[in-house]
């Protein structure tokens, strides 16, 4: 099974390289990819750096808020990193940053090397909106991104239905956005984000709103995809279960202003089911460390109102 | 309707479905504007021979001319002329309005340049560049055309360019990330996503055509219905003044339908 996967995942590779000469003005496609045989990232350069990232904004009395304080992160390539911690601490922001969206007030963000000035195109972003186009269908949608990048039209729209499978999707091919429930918006997005093979992901809360059962399906997933891939992955949530189950790093972030409250590693074996994984005793301390952590976040907040 | 019929309507209007119930509205509707429009032109007949001829005319006398008109073959150079500088004014308007909202849409700074300059044509009164128009292009079709044109171009202008202003930045940020550049999200993203507000626009548009080339003609002109009307008053024939009026009622209608036809196939 295992070997089948990865054979799977090097002819993917090949593909990408086909794509990558398709269109060079992708920008920061890495081809780095390692090291196929184990699951473990490779720490080092490749990743993502941010370095004192500071970002403030001012109310409109003129009283400036501090979002992000310094804010000193590594994550090596191939990890995949969640960030938890109170709502408004700027977790998004991270993410914004490092697409591009917005810049540091101070510090930066070094991406694969060199430090983001403008948008990271190439990088995957799941943002909490779906923002598919109403006027294409899903296979459409999906294509998009291969479309841009010239591939031809059949060899692209077959790789759209493959992921449209992957997300399982399939059967919903030629509805329109209006058409699907909300889980089924978010599966197309991530269909959309994955199907142009990007180094990394960046997921706020792609799974936020999902109801449980079809929460879990989409994590399972996710993982399969990431363990053929081995994309960077930075994973917003509230969800301290699900940051466990998915991840080699949680970052704790403390409330406003923020910055980076603790690390935690999480050795659990890989490939992981985030389903039965929950039982591991190793799970349930670190669960509950986590909880721990959250907690004195919270009362720090309480002390503040 | 008699009371039993209404009471029958009620009693049926339950065991209706839906499509049914909006049919037997339309119906309803229709025979109401036919009913509104014969009373109305009984009311003026019967009045007629107790008003100033001059000033109100009369049903029969406005068919009489209008006859008279389709017989003789005289309407019909009229209308196609000012058909002619309807469509050739629409359609160049409508395309140089689509083309420069689009631009000025998707340029922040050659839109911030240009606003002045668009904001002061648009709030002249059109009827005040007729002459200039006749000073330009002559007294032909061109000056007329160029008329419609102007006052279509600014219905489309306006209504593309906000079309295209509206677009989430937050949408084209992210589809940007996928790797699409910026001319095929202009192509993919922003035209589609501004296509309704064009579409409104375009409609809006298409009665402005007709105000344009009348207006054009009413200044200098041997030919076209606005001449009709124009040179039907200062004979003191208001019978035909009438007619040509009724003309372009007839003509705004169809333009109105048609284009109706046209935004409801876009929607399927």
């Amino acid at each position: 099974m295992c070997v089948m996967w990865e054979n799977n995942s090097l002819a993917k590779r090949s593909d990408l390289n086909d794509l990558k000469k398709d269109r060079t003005s992708i920008g920061h496609v890495s081809t780095v990819f390692n090291d196929t045989s184990s699951y473990k990232y490779q720490a080092g350069s490749g990743g993502i750096r941010l370095e004192g990232v500071s970002k403030w904004f001012y109310r409109s009395q003129g009283e400036k808020v501090v979002a992000l304080s310094q804010i000193d992160l590594e994550i090596p390539k191939g990890a995949f990193v969640s960030l938890v911690g109170p709502s408004g601490c700027g977790k998004s922001t991270i993410l914004n940053c490092i697409a591009g969206f917005q810049y540091p007030d101070a510090g930066k963000v070094i991406f694969e090397g060199k430090e983001i000035r403008g948008l990271n195109v190439g990088i995957g972003y799941m943002t909490q909106k779906d923002y598919l186009l109403p006027w294409r269908d899903v296979l459409d949608n999906v294509w998009l991104p291969l479309q841009a990048r010239g591939i031809p039209t059949k060899e692209g729209k077959q790789r759209a239905l493959e992921y449209i499978k992957r997300v399982g999707l399939e059967g919903f091919e030629h509805n329109f956005p209006r058409e699907l429930s909300g889980g089924m918006l978010k599966r197309a997005a991530m269909a959309r984000t994955l199907v142009f093979h990007p180094s990394t992901l960046l997921m706020d809360e792609p799974f936020g709103n999902l109801d449980a059962q079809l929460k879990l399906q989409l994590q399972r997933e996710l993982l399969r995809i990431w363990h053929q891939e081995k994309q960077t992955v930075i994973f917003v949530t509230h969800d301290l279960e699900e940051a466990i189950a998915l991840s080699d790093m949680v970052v704790v972030l403390s409330g406003r202003p923020s910055s980076v409250k603790q690390v935690i590693h999480v050795d659990l074996p890989r490939p992981r089911d985030p389903i039965s994984i929950r039982f591991e005793p190793e799970f349930q301390r670190l669960h509950k460390e986590l909880w721990s952590l959250i907690d004195v976040t919270l009362e720090v907040d309480h002390e503040f109102h | 309707m008699s009371s039993t019929e209404l009471q029958l309507a009620a009693s049926q209007r339950t065991s209706l479905s839906p499509m049914e119930q909006a049919s037997r509205k339309m119906r309803m509707i229709w025979i109401g504007r036919v009913l509104f429009l014969i009373v109305f032109l009984l009311i003026w007949q019967v009045a007629s021979p107790y008003l100033d001829k001059t000033v109100f005319s009369s049903p029969a006398d406005i068919a009489r001319n209008l006859v008279e008109s389709v017989l003789t073959g005289s309407l019909w150079p009229n209308l196609w002329t000012t058909l002619e500088e309807i469509a050739l004014g629409y359609i160049v308007g409508a395309f140089a309005g689509i083309v420069v909202g689009f631009i000025l849409g998707s340029n922040e700074i050659v839109a911030g340049i240009l606003d002045p300059v668009m904001i002061a044509i648009y709030g002249i009164p059109k009827i005040a560049l007729g002459p200039l128009f006749v000073v330009w292009f002559g007294i032909n079709l061109m000056p007329k055309v160029v008329m419609a044109a102007v006052i279509v171009f600014f219905v489309v202008f306006y209504a593309t360019y906000h079309g295209v202003r509206e677009v989430d930045q937050d949408m084209l940020r992210t589809i940007q990330l996928l790797g699409v550049s910026p001319t095929q999200i202009r192509r993919w993203v922003i035209f589609p996503s501004a296509l309704s507000a064009i579409f409104l626009g375009l409609k809006m548009a298409v009665p402005e055509a007709l105000v344009g080339a009348v207006v054009g003609e009413m200044i200098v002109s041997n030919k076209g219905l606005g001449y009709m009307i124009q040179f039907a008053a200062t004979q003191l024939d208001t019978a035909g003044v009438y007619a040509g009026l009724f003309v372009l009622m007839i003509m705004a209608l169809l333009a109105n339908s048609a284009v109706n036809q046209a935004s409801g196939m876009k929607r399927r």
